[in-house]
């Protein structure tokens, strides 16, 4: 099951990956990368390709999804 | 130092929609990435191979031949041609895929490949190979047999092919497909399953996977890409993907450098032997039969003749190319035993030794064309004859070819249909979601352009300029739709069968090119007409010509005239008055090359006197002689008002027939061989250079040469020059004369029968259709001013085609067929026809559809188009009483018993009070205007009425003239003029600007008009978007007969109802 979030939320990076991120007023650090991969959004309505990077953290697994120019991240899913 | 890394798993434009960027864009992507060498591996096919050889040779790297080739249960399998033998497998491979399956889904089964692996590299596919599509499914033990499989068939040669698309979860798959490979001992490969060269044409290749899916952007599709990965990386992008797997790259290069350079068999021998007698050479029967054919052509030989026909036989046999002549004179020769009309047409008919095989009907020695613009010694270039066939029987000749020359060893030649302006607006438009009917309406408002060129006419032409499609809400859309259209320009979308190109070979086709099946089941070679050429195939050019039909047509209409039955179209006189009288008068609908517009025009101005002024007439109305003002210097020389000079005696003789204008492409060769003393093989690379504007630095290169050679045999320097500027200024345009001459007969015998025979001529052409330059309903007005009565179709008079009724006491008839109405076609008539054959006529509406099942549909037609006045006059009652007597019909009535005729029907109503049924509404039939309006949307025209009849009396209390009348003005007058618009265009320029012409159509003939560039960006909108408008402008004499109208402004004429005085 996974329940989608979309919800913007402040990352902090290890090279191009999440080490941490903010969600409800805590911290969440990333304990592990399980996957990753390339989304390719609606390109007819100017939508950028995102980066989805799917990871493993004490509260559970989340998808995070950056933009291509790094600048904004999304809580996009979580996994239950 | 090269990349370490090469691709060999792209997609070019030849994945038809799976691929989306030119060969040469991938090419120079590879090369510009310092990557050493580049493989094309598309869907189940090679015709790309030819140019992307071309392409990297050019760019210097090594083109690795393959293919993407789908086996059964839709697995991928990549493979690539190491050597001529995997080459030659790989086209076999792909053939039985294609042959072995329903068309345009080829599967290849597994066991085809064993015993064709030799020569063949493979890598175990994408991620919808066998082995990678199991682990997707977490299937360890499928893909571990699928490998072992492979590894059976294909060896040391198989590699595992690793492809990180950046999907989700497929990390884990080339993980394992990875441990798979050490555990079964099996080498690895990285790849990229290219489809595109760079990252930002993304957006195109998804648009295309929409067009080959059916979906829209905004639906979900499993084949739709998730991300833009799969472009030609370079190979730093390639090592971090792939950087747990260093030997997957370091592989590329191995496999690079174990596939030969040339595995693609180019510029060699390829036509068969032809069977000749035994005891003869190809050669020594060649001749046999040549001097045979000239005796029966020429009676006599004289020594001219003889000297033409052994230099032609010198030059064939030193190409070696005798063979193909023999294979033409074979096929003609069958063809001329069945009946079957034909015609040479090219530059084949500047051959003497063709003309003596019967293979064109031009004498080339008495007209003295040059053999060299055919074939020539230095040129060595295949060649090439093209015969045109009555359209109906064309495909008889075709099979006639396969059976002689055995099945395997014929195929047809592939033609790309590649995007242009309106397939890519509908195409991408509709992927993009946006309305059919918009799109539908953008699309006939566009031009016959390129893709790229559509942001061009946008502003250009003012019905589109000011069209609220692209002007409104949705523009944003419409922005997007124009840019993707850009980039789709000249990309191939499907491939399908050229139009005559046939190609025959001495070992199997399918050992050489693949073959798979186009529409009809016609078996087409995967390579078009450029590429067959560039492999050394000779191609036979076997067209079907309508007009062929149309002449068969009016001959045997002719020959069924009473006292007519000897007519042979043969034997029709190139001298007849009566034809050239009405050609100056420029009344040539239907002929043959001549019926357009400006060759209607042209008639009148040059005044044609005989055969010659067609020739040129033909060779002049061309863009390329309409383009460099050559039409103009040539009337008025034809005509005596310009006086005819040469610049040099020499050319007197040659440039004599064309009034000193150099028209033809012969001639160009002839002054360089006379002037300048060229050998005419070289002459002929002049006129190819000049033909193909080669570079400014090319042409002067060739100038300095021309002058020079000149000079030498005596020629002053100033006068050597003023030829070298003549010949350069009109060879680009030049039109070859022995094609015009071959049509121009055609031409003039199209004419004769248009003069003499009318109403068997148009019936002929009508029955013909799809076929020259104007609508059915312009050729049945034109039938009509020539005093034919056009009957309409009738169900107990019309037979299969239009036919013609000669009366000894009246003008004749045509007779139009049932299978013109809508919703009726070919099969709903012979069924008409079948029954009223068995079971005689029929009596009423309820007696023809109780004995003949058709649609609802069909009936409304017929009874719209006027089919059953016969049975009963009032259409509108006939439809009123459709629907129940087809429910009764449909349930078995008592009515089948005792069928009624219209006389016994007429004191109960139409079918009423004798049948039982309900009672029909008297109601009174339709008015006449709606009664033609009705037949013009049963069946685009009307048999005896012209719409604009109906308006005349409006349109002439406002002052506007019939054709008839405006035809009547002077030179200069102002005039107002009315009628539906026909075939509206905008032919290149001299100019390059903007220049409307169409014909204006009402009820008593045609009249030409011309809308220059301001006229039409301010009045033009209504051209190309209103059936009917008004011109006004000012009437133009053209000769003593011929008129045109220049306009000045034009409004849309209304068609509603006229409503009375």
């Amino acid at each position: 099951m996974s329940r989608r979030l979309e919800v913007p939320v402040d990352v902090a990076l290890e090279g191009p990956f999440p080490k941490a991120f903010r969600w409800r007023g805590q911290t969440v650090p990333v304990q592990a990368i399980l996957d990753w991969w390339q989304e390719t959004g609606k390109w007819w309505e100017g939508e950028q390709e995102r980066r989805v990077v799917r990871v493993l953290t004490p509260l559970g697994v989340y998808e995070l999804a950056g933009q291509e120019d790094g600048g904004r991240w999304l809580l996009q899913r979580v996994l239950d | 130092m090269g990349a370490g890394f090469v691709h060999l798993h792209v997609h070019g434009p030849f994945s038809f929609l799976d691929g989306a960027s030119p060969t040469e864009a991938l090419v120079e992507r590879a090369a510009r990435l310092g990557m050493s060498a580049l493989a094309l591996t598309d869907h189940d096919s090679l015709s790309g191979v030819v140019r992307f050889v071309q392409a990297a040779r050019q760019a210097g790297i090594k083109p690795i031949v393959g293919a993407e080739l789908t086996m059964e249960g839709g697995f991928h399998l990549t493979l690539l041609a190491a050597n001529r033998t995997g080459y030659r497998h790989l086209c076999q491979l792909i053939t039985r895929a294609h042959l072995g399956s329903p068309r345009r889904q080829p599967r290849l089964a597994w066991a085809e490949l064993a015993g064709r692996s030799e020569g063949l590299i493979a890598l175990s596919g994408c991620c919808r190979g066998e082995a990678a599509a199991a682990l997707w499914r977490q299937d360890e033990e499928t893909a571990r047999r699928s490998l072992l499989r492979l590894r059976d068939l294909f060896g040391g040669r198989l590699y595992v092919e690793l492809v990180q698309p950046l999907w989700p979860g497929s990390r884990k798959v080339v993980a394992g497909l990875a441990r798979l490979a050490r555990e079964l001992g099996l080498p690895v490969v990285a790849t990229n399953d290219v489809h595109f060269a760079r990252k930002e044409d993304f957006p195109l290749h998804d648009l295309l996977t929409c067009v080959r899916t059916l979906t829209r952007v905004d639906e979900l599709h499993p084949q739709r890409p998730l991300n833009g990965e799969n472009y030609l990386k370079s190979a730093q992008e390639m090592a971090e993907l792939f950087g747990e797997y260093p030997q997957a790259l370091e592989h590329t290069l191995r496999i690079a450098e174990a596939c030969e350079d040339q595995v693609v068999p180019l510029g060699e021998k390829l036509l068969p032997s032809y069977p000749v007698p035994p005891g003869w050479s190809s050669m020594a029967w060649l001749r046999e039969l040549t001097y045979r054919g000239a005796q029966e052509r020429y009676g006599r030989l004289r020594r001219k003749l003889q000297e033409r026909l052994e230099h032609e036989l010198a030059v064939i046999e030193a190409l070696g190319v005798a063979d193909y002549f023999l294979v033409v004179w074979d096929i003609v020769q069958w063809a001329r035993r069945q009946g079957i009309r034909m015609a040479g047409r090219g530059s084949a008919a500047d051959s003497a030794v063709a003309y003596c095989l019967g293979i064109t009907e031009v004498d080339a020695v008495e007209r003295g064309l040059m053999f060299e613009r055919f074939l020539s010694l230095e040129r060595a270039q295949a060649p090439d004859i093209d015969i045109d066939f009555d359209w109906r029987r064309r495909d008889e000749v075709v099979e006639y070819v396969f059976r002689r020359f055995g099945e395997e060893h014929v195929a047809a030649v592939a033609t790309y249909n590649t995007f242009r302006a309106r397939s890519a607006v509908r195409d991408l438009g509709k992927a993009l979601g946006l309305e059919p009917n918009h799109l539908d309406e953008l699309a006939r408002r566009l031009p016959h352009i390129p893709a790229d060129a559509i942001h061009h006419v946008l502003q250009q032409l003012p019905e589109l300029r000011e069209s609220a499609l692209v002007q409104g809400p949705g523009k944003e859309r419409f922005r997007l739709l124009f840019q993707m259209a850009e980039a789709v320009a000249g990309l191939p979308r499907h491939l399908s069968t050229h139009l005559g190109g046939l190609i025959l070979s001495r070992e199997p086709i399918a050992h050489l090119v693949p073959l798979q099946r186009a529409a009809k089941g016609v078996v087409v070679a995967q390579f078009d007409k450029d590429d067959v050429e560039a492999m050394g195939f000779i191609k036979l050019d076997l067209l079907s010509l309508r007009t062929l039909g149309a002449v068969e047509d009016t001959v045997r209409l002719i020959q069924a005239s009473p006292g007519q039955q000897d007519f042979r179209y043969e034997a029709i006189p190139l001298d007849d008055p009566d034809t050239y009288g009405m050609l100056r008068r420029g009344e040539t609908v239907g002929v043959f090359q001549l019926e357009s517009p400006a060759q209607r025009a042209l008639q009148s101005r040059l005044g044609a006197e005989q055969l010659e002024d067609l020739v040129a007439s033909v060779a002049l109305i061309r863009p390329g002689p309409i383009k460099g003002n050559m039409v103009e210097p040539f009337i008025a020389r034809r005509r005596g008002q310009q006086p005819v000079e040469y610049l040099h005696p020499a050319l007197e003789r040659i440039l004599k027939k064309t009034y000193g204008v150099v028209l033809y492409q012969e001639q160009v060769i002839e002054i360089a061989t006379e002037v300048a003393g060229f050998t005419p093989g070289e002459a002929d690379r002049l006129r190819r250079t000049m033909t193909h504007h080669r570079s400014q630095k090319e042409m002067e290169a060739i100038g300095e040469l021309f002058v020079a050679r000149a000079i030498q045999r005596g020629v002053d320097p100033q006068t050597a020059r003023a030829i070298f500027a003549c010949i350069e200024g009109y060879a680009g345009y030049g039109f070859c004369e022995a094609h015009a001459a071959a049509f121009a007969t055609t031409a003039y015998k199209t004419a004769y029968l248009l003069r003499h025979y009318p109403a068997q001529f148009f019936a002929a052409l009508l029955n013909n259709q799809p076929m020259g330059f104007y609508p059915p309903h312009t050729l049945v007005g034109e039938a009509r001013r020539r005093g034919v009565v056009v009957e309409g179709p009738d169900v107990n008079a019309s037979q299969e085609g239009y036919t013609v009724v000669m009366r000894a006491d009246g003008p004749p008839v045509i007779r139009t067929p049932l299978w013109v109405v809508r919703e009726v076609g070919r099969e709903g008539a012979a069924a008409i026809l079948q029954e009223r054959q068995r079971h005689g006529p029929f009596r009423s509406l309820w007696d023809l559809c109780r004995r003949v099942p058709l649609p609802v549909d069909a009936w409304e037609g017929l009874i719209l188009a006027g089919a059953l006045d016969s049975l009963h006059p009032n259409r509108r009652a006939l439809l009123w009483d459709l629907p129940a007597l087809m429910r009764a019909a449909r349930s078995g009535s008592p009515l089948q018993a005792a069928p009624l005729s219209v006389e016994e029907q007429a004191p109960h109503g139409l079918y009423g009070g004798a049948c039982g049924q309900e009672q029909v509404a008297r109601v009174p039939d339709f008015p006449p205007w709606q009664r033609v309006c009705l037949e013009f949307y049963a069946m685009g025209f009307s048999p005896g009425h012209h719409l604009l009849e109906f308006l005349r009396p409006s349109l002439a209390r406002q002052g506007v003239l019939s054709v008839a009348q405006a035809r009547r003005c002077r030179d200069g007058e102002r005039v107002q003029v009315a009628g539906l618009v026909i075939r509206p265009h905008r032919p290149p320029t001299r100019s390059g600007r903007t220049v409307v012409f169409f014909t204006l159509e009402d009820e008593t003939g045609l009249l030409d008009v011309t809308v220059f560039e301001a006229i039409y960006q301010r009045w033009g909108q209504p051209l190309f978007t209103r059936p009917a408008v008004v011109v006004t402008g000012r009437i133009q004499h053209q000769g003593s007969d011929g008129r045109a109208l220049i306009a000045q402004a034009v409004r849309p004429l209304s068609l509603s109802e006229p409503k009375t005085a």
